[in-house]
Formats: structure tokens, sequence, C-alpha cells
């Protein structure tokens, strides 16, 4: 199955157009040049918690993963980047078993992210209400399912529901219908530390 | 500072605001539903120092997921409210019912003439810190862009707050829209990402929240 490195960080004001130059033609084609991994989408944070910035890389196994970061070119690459943005974190995400990742070659649309953990009172239950209402009802609002994913490295929480719309009309609709309210105070009886995202492409790979 | 203007709700002059945070128990929303709608907020109001305005469910941002905004004549009135026997005893019982509850004293941060009409329903919050050495830029940023510019893209600014008490980010700024479309809108577009990159560069901890009307106070 394959994993995703996620990174964050907040760019610094003073290097903005040589971030951008250096993130587009330097960091991420260098990046998928090792094979190691390869970059999919950066994106912006339209609304949730910072940082800011987010960009998702995919490989194919966690050893994958291991060898990109081990490796000297990326070594070298963050600490270029490190100059020129603040607050960096980054997380391992590998796929919840029973979810195949919906990965394309290059991100699209916009995402709506919700994260979490599992009262491990009821993790069972949780399971049950994911397969059977909470992702049936997501698709039921017009969003696609990309992924469910464990943070195997990284800042919990520890569950991550990855979902896609075509466009951002279709994600306020949904956060509009007290179905969804009602949908989610369902969820909430099962998980601790909920929090969502909206991301919307940053146009530095995806656009 | 800037002048404080931060009327909040219906063209009522409020000046301090009590925001409390929780989420609610497992197995325990039907009792939270109806002890909240008979006995917290209607005792809250009945004390007269403190009228609950607003209770929301957090529908894009972190949590925790139910806020109820509440608004005072002065710190001095909030305090009151947090000494009297009946607060405390409700308080006590809705501790109970909930989890992860937290609450902030907001004081009014300026330019905003804070009246929000009556079908701007939905809200759109950002909180950050001010970067010190940033404040006269981010003042003057507030008041010739961000705030027109979010207002031409359809989100009405209702009141910018200083965090008094409580935990941060020390700055919370709040837009109000007739729905989430029009929030959506502003924030797929160019101008917004502009707006954005430019208050980044003198904030730090930036987050925002869209919050939809939990249906409590009806």
């Amino acid at each position: 199955m394959p994993v995703k490195l996620v990174q964050y960080w907040n760019i610094l004001h003073a290097a903005k157009s040589d971030f951008d130059a250096y993130f587009t033609q330097e960091y991420v084609p260098r990046i998928n040049e090792t094979g190691f991994m390869k970059m999919v989408g950066s994106w912006h944070v339209a609304s949730g918690e910072g940082p800011y910035f987010i960009t998702e890389g995919i490989a194919a196994t966690v050893t994958d993963v291991e060898s990109l970061i081990m490796a000297p070119i990326f070594l070298d690459l963050r600490n270029r980047l490190l100059q020129l943005v603040r607050d960096y974190q980054s997380k391992l995400l590998v796929p919840v078993e029973s979810m195949d990742p919906d990965i394309p070659e290059v991100e699209h649309g916009y995402k709506f992210n919700q994260h979490f953990n599992i009262n491990p009172a009821d993790f069972y239950a949780f399971l049950a209400f994911e397969e059977q209402v909470h992702l049936p009802q997501m698709k039921h609002f017009g969003l696609t399912l990309v992924g469910g994913w464990n943070v195997a490295v990284g800042a919990t929480p520890y569950i991550i529901d990855e979902t896609r719309a075509d466009n951002l009309a279709t994600i306020g609709e949904m956060l509009e219908n007290p179905a969804y309210q009602q949908l989610t105070l369902k969820l909430l009886q099962l998980v601790s530390n909920y929090g969502c995202k909206i991301l919307v492409p940053s146009g530095h790979i995806n656009s | 500072m800037l002048p404080c203007t931060a009327g909040l709700t219906h063209g009522d002059t409020m000046t301090v605001k009590f925001i409390q945070y929780w989420d609610v128990l497992s197995e325990r929303g039907d009792e939270f539903s109806k002890f909240i709608a008979k006995n917290y907020i209607p005792e809250i109001n009945e004390t007269g120092y403190l009228k609950i305005v607003g209770s929301w469910h957090v529908a894009s941002g972190e949590g925790p997921y139910f806020i109820m905004e509440g608004v005072a004549d002065s710190v001095k009135d909030v305090h009151g409210l947090l000494q009297l026997d009946e607060f405390k005893k409700l308080s006590h019982l809705l501790h109970f019912l909930i989890t992860n509850y937290k609450s902030k004293l907001l004081v009014p941060a300026g330019p905003i003439e804070g009246v929000v009409p009556e079908d701007k329903n939905y809200r759109f919050n950002h909180h950050y810190n001010v970067i010190y050495d940033k404040i006269d830029d981010y003042i003057a940023f507030m008041k010739d862009e961000h705030l027109p510019i979010m207002e031409e893209l359809g989100v009405k600014m209702i009141g910018a707050w200083y965090v008094a008490i409580g935990p941060g980010p020390n700055m919370v700024v709040e837009g109000a829209c007739p729905g989430v479309k029009l929030i959506m809108d502003a924030i797929g577009s160019e101008r917004y990402r502009r707006l954005t990159e430019k208050l980044l560069t003198m904030v730090d901890g930036f987050g925002s929240k869209i919050m939809v009307d939990s249906g409590v106070l009806h």
C-alpha cells in the first residue's frame, strides 16, 4: 500500500519569491528525481489551523520514505528549504487497512480533511460507523473519498479522513446541511480531538 | 491599540465577550440539549450579567466542536457572573455532560463597527498573534485592506478582539455571512489568497474557523 509524507510550513515573508522559485524548480523536481517519492500536491489551508502551506508526496513503501529522508540530496534540499520557511513539521501517513487510497498522478480539486483520535472503547463501533455510515454519507454530500490514514510518525490526532471535491461549493453546501451536522455529532461520540481543514491548491504543483 | 467599537449583535452595543467551548460527552447529547435550552442559557440570561447571543458548531477548523458566545457590558459583569452561586451550580452540572471545556474573555480591539445584520447566520473567524514589531503595519493593513476586501468578498467583518483571559492565539477577528457558499467563494479567490499571504507577514499562529448555528438558541 502506498504511504504519504506530508510536510507543513509557513513561508518567510522576505523569502516568498525565492521560495516559489526554489520549491517549483528544485525541491519538487529533485525529490521526484530520487525515485523514492513523488510530490503530488501542494495546498494552502483555507480554513483550519496552520501551518498555512502543506505539500504531500506519495511513496510505494515506508522503506522508500526512509531511503529518501536518509539521502544526502534530501537533507540538502530540506536544509535549503528551512532557510525560506518556518514552523516546519512533517507526518508519515499509512493507509487504514480497510481502505485503498485514491492516489492521482497529480492532485486536483479541493480537499476536506477530518482528523481525530478514536476513543479506545469505541474502536469497533467506529470502524462500523465509518464503513456503514460516515464515509457513504460523505459521498452522498458529493465528496470523493481519497483515503483513511493513520499517522505513523508525527503529531496526533492519529486518524485523517481525506476527501476531495471538484469545487468549494460542494464543501460549502455540505457544511450548511443539517444532515452533515448530525453526522458529525454522531462521529464525535466515537472520537476525540476532532478538527478539520479545507485545503485549496497553492498552484505550485496542482492548480 | 485602536479605538474600541465592537457592538456585537443586532444593534446592541456590548463591550466584552465571554466565549465557552466544549465537546459533548458520548451518550449525553439529549440530556445536554435539554439542559442547555431549559437551564443553562435562560438562567445565565436571567442573572443580567451576561447575555448568550450565539451557539455554534465548528463546521471547519479545530475543536472543541461546540462554542457558546455571551456578551456583557464590562469585564466586571463577567466577573460578577463567575462569582455567582447560580453560575457555579450551572457550570458544575454542565461538566457532567461535556469534556474539553475552555473559556476566553475577549475585549474589543477595534476598528470594526460590529453590527451584525439579521441574515448573517454563519461565521468565518480568523485567529492569530500579531507580531509585536509589525503592529503598526497590521493596524493599517486591517483598516485599509483586509476589512474592505473581506467585505467586498461578501464576508461582513463584525468584530476584532483581544483574548484578555484564556488560551491563545491572542487575536480573534470575526466575519459573518448569510451562507457558507459565500465563504467558499471568498476562500477560493485569488484576492483572499493574496490577502492571507500578506496577513501572514504580520502574524503567527494563524488559523480560521467556519461556524454554523447549532440551533440551541431557537
